[in-house]
């Protein structure tokens, strides 16, 4: 099932994209830019086996405070924060393309990005024949499905690679720039040509159930179980602030993806036998809710209020891009449900429980909050009309000696 | 993670998948289309998304020392200009400021100038103080200062000990130096300290690093611009500091627009 959506606000426009799974279920993404064409997240990837067995989840934001400086890479120009995501997954489609068929598909982005001369590209790929895949863009996004495609041996082991190959790939891309644009004349530690961020999943349910998180900077990778949800990656960020705290605190980055290379990507396996919802989000889509109990129930609230999953990715797209601030990216893969009903069934209870335990008793105190400033503004209202009225009859008496003349 | 219990989801059986036949502009069109008004409202009301506020705290440090004079009317148009264009800035990313302050820090050389070698502001909370902003900017005169070095580290020690704003949900607490030359060692004023000399200025460079590293400034928050010349401190400064610009030159000059625009994006993105 491929689907978009466009439109919207008015203001900034939108793409949903569900694609893959079976007759009802399928992976849901998100992709929303704050301005129309001066985004920098990288259009959500995509890549999946046709059975689901296995794949490849992701997105990417650039880090515009850090590669805010127009660049030439490829005959195109732009932010080097905005090139810098969406070129960063267009390494990973061809590195795990390479990886999990037999050959590097595409030819022109393999040679264009450096990814095939890389070190360590391709060293995974099976020995039996190139199989077919399908890819569908549609609204930006990207969706790959592969069709008998088989993947490597550790998929931990692809993430240690593809640091390398997204090194070799940056490093070439950083060159063109060099070779073409004089340097800029400011001088910074933070200044960088090709800065991005990175979250993802990469699964396999075959021959081994296999699922593992890997990221650098502050785009996240959460896992929603039936009983909550939880952050799998850590904020590569200054300072010891909590989830919480970091929606205000917004702290500057201490890793991410650039032309400074080796680059680092943090990764973490997980042990995960239960249906879950995998996750990877930009922060514009968890960074503007007020806490992340918030983010959760958005989620599940328009999961629960649909029927389908466009109808899902429809409802979530708007709730999400009414609090954003900043460009929206996100993926959500579910793995492990027979069906659509099955999914909403499974996240029922904890829906009503996030909404009784947590959220609600919030809301219960926000709305008496409101009702008792209400209340304290009608009050000085009140009182301000008493004085008033109070003054007026006591002035009978105090402006008596006031008026023109003697009071002989 | 399929769930065992419930089988494993089933692959598709028609083999390969094949792309479904409408465009992706038909069925863009088509799902738009389901997006009820009655759908929309519910879903604005339930998201409840606050928007972000922000609080914008500068200090601009200006070198007005007799040797700053071919420069100072520029410095000063600059100074004059830069909230206007950070504003407009973090308009174009759709980030609202609702608290804007100004405080200006005048800075010559304490051995050289005496008693006059400072003039410092307290915050102009803008726009509101924007007529008393300008008078204090446009009364700055570029004069004295003997030879360089001047007192600029000084003059940054100040700006870091000011009384940021907490206001806002997010903040941005930039400090801005413009300065054509270099700056005494903090060291000197320990051995020979003059009378106007302010207190609680930092004894070392060290001292004065810590204190960018330190509680008195939001480490999320700051900011630090710097248009000087490429000699102590300013080239250290910005090779050893975080969150810093560095713009060599004399007080900005020779300033191009593209990296202009490079430090309003640095001021106005988180990092």
């Amino acid at each position: 099932m491929v689907g978009c959506t466009g439109g919207g606000d008015g203001q900034r426009e939108r793409h949903t994209v569900t694609d893959g799974g079976n007759n009802s279920i399928s992976t849901l993404s998100i992709w929303s830019e704050k301005i129309n064409g001066k985004g920098e997240d990288g259009p959500p990837l995509i890549l999946l086996s046709d059975d689901y067995s296995f794949g490849v989840i992701a997105v990417s934001d650039g880090v515009g405070g850090a590669g805010s400086r127009q660049v030439h890479v490829g005959g195109r120009l732009a932010s080097g924060a905005k090139i810098a995501a969406t070129n960063l997954l267009e390494v990973l489609l061809v590195f795990f393309k390479g990886a999990w068929l037999q050959t590097p598909p595409d030819g022109n982005t393999t040679a264009s990005l450096g990814v095939g001369t890389s070190p360590g590209a391709g060293k995974h790929q099976p020995s039996n024949q190139q199989k077919p895949y399908v890819v569908a863009k549609v609204g930006g996004c990207s969706a790959y499905l592969l069709n008998g495609a088989v993947c490597g041996p550790s998929m931990a082991h692809h993430i240690d690679v593809l640091s390398k190959t997204i090194d070799y790939a940056f490093e070439k891309m950083n060159r063109e720039i060099t070779e073409a644009q004089s340097p800029s004349r400011l001088k910074s530690k933070i200044l960088r040509n090709l800065p991005s961020t990175l979250a993802g999943w990469v699964y396999r349910t075959e021959p081994e159930r296999e699922i593992t998180a890997f990221w650098a900077g502050d785009s996240r990778c959460y896992v929603l179980h039936a009983d909550g949800l939880r952050q799998v990656s850590r904020d590569e960020a200054k300072g010891n602030y909590d989830s919480f705290e970091a929606i205000w605190a917004d702290p500057p980055l201490t890793n991410y993806i650039s032309e400074k290379t080796p680059n680092c990507i943090q990764r973490k396996s997980l042990l995960c036998d239960n249906p879950a919802i995998l996750i990877c989000a930009s922060d514009g889509a968890f960074n503007y809710l007020p806490t992340p109990m918030d983010f959760e129930f958005v989620v599940l609230s328009a999961l629960n209020s649909s029927e389908t999953m466009q109808d899902w990715a429809n409802k979530l797209a708007e709730r999400l891009l009414a609090a954003a601030g900043d460009d929206v990216s996100i993926i959500l893969h579910p793995v492990g449900f027979s069906s659509f009903e099955n999914l909403k069934r499974n996240y029922k209870g904890r829906l009503e429980k996030l909404d009784g335990e947590f959220l609600g008793p919030i809301k219960a105190l926000k709305d008496k909050e409101a009702q008792l400033e209400r209340e304290l503004a009608s009050l000085k209202a009140v009182a301000k009309e008493n004085t008033k009225e109070a003054w007026s009859r006591y002035r009978d008496t105090y402006d008596q000696y006031l008026h023109d003349g003697d009071l002989l | 993670m399929q769930d065992k219990s419930e089988g494993p989801v089933q692959p598709k059986s028609e083999g390969p998948v094949q792309p479904k036949p409408e465009s992706p502009l038909q069925h863009k069109t088509e799902v738009a289309a389901q997006d009820t008004p009655e759908v929309a409202a519910q879903d604005k009301s339930e998201a409840q998304a606050p928007s972000m506020k922000y609080a914008v705290d500068l200090v601009f440090c200006i070198d007005k020392t007799g040797s700053m004079v071919p420069l100072v009317r520029r410095v000063k148009a600059n100074a004059l200009k830069f909230h206007e264009d950070l504003s407009a800035k973090m308009e174009e990313m759709n980030k609202r400021v609702d608290e804007l302050r100004i405080r200006v820090i005048a800075f010559g050389d304490v051995w050289a100038d005496g008693p006059n070698w400072l003039e410092v502001s307290d915050f102009f909370e803008l726009p509101d103080q924007i007529a008393e902003y300008k008078n204090f900017v446009t009364e700055i005169i570029a004069e004295g200062g003997g030879d360089e070095p001047e007192n600029g580290l000084e003059a940054l020690a100040l700006a870091l000990q000011s009384s940021w704003t907490s206001g806002g949900d997010r903040r941005r607490h930039a400090i801005v130096v413009w300065t054509d030359t270099s700056t005494h060692t903090l060291e000197r004023a320990v051995t020979e300290q003059p009378p106007n000399y302010p207190a609680e200025i930092p004894k070392s460079f060290d001292e004065l690093t810590d204190q960018w590293d330190g509680e008195g400034i939001d480490a999320s928050a700051r900011r630090l611009i710097l248009f000087a010349p490429d000699m102590y401190p300013w080239s250290d400064i910005a090779a050893h500091w975080e969150e810093v610009i560095h713009f060599p030159s004399r007080g900005g000059d020779g300033l191009g627009e593209m990296d202009y625009d490079f430090i309003m994006n640095m001021l106005a993105h988180s990092i």
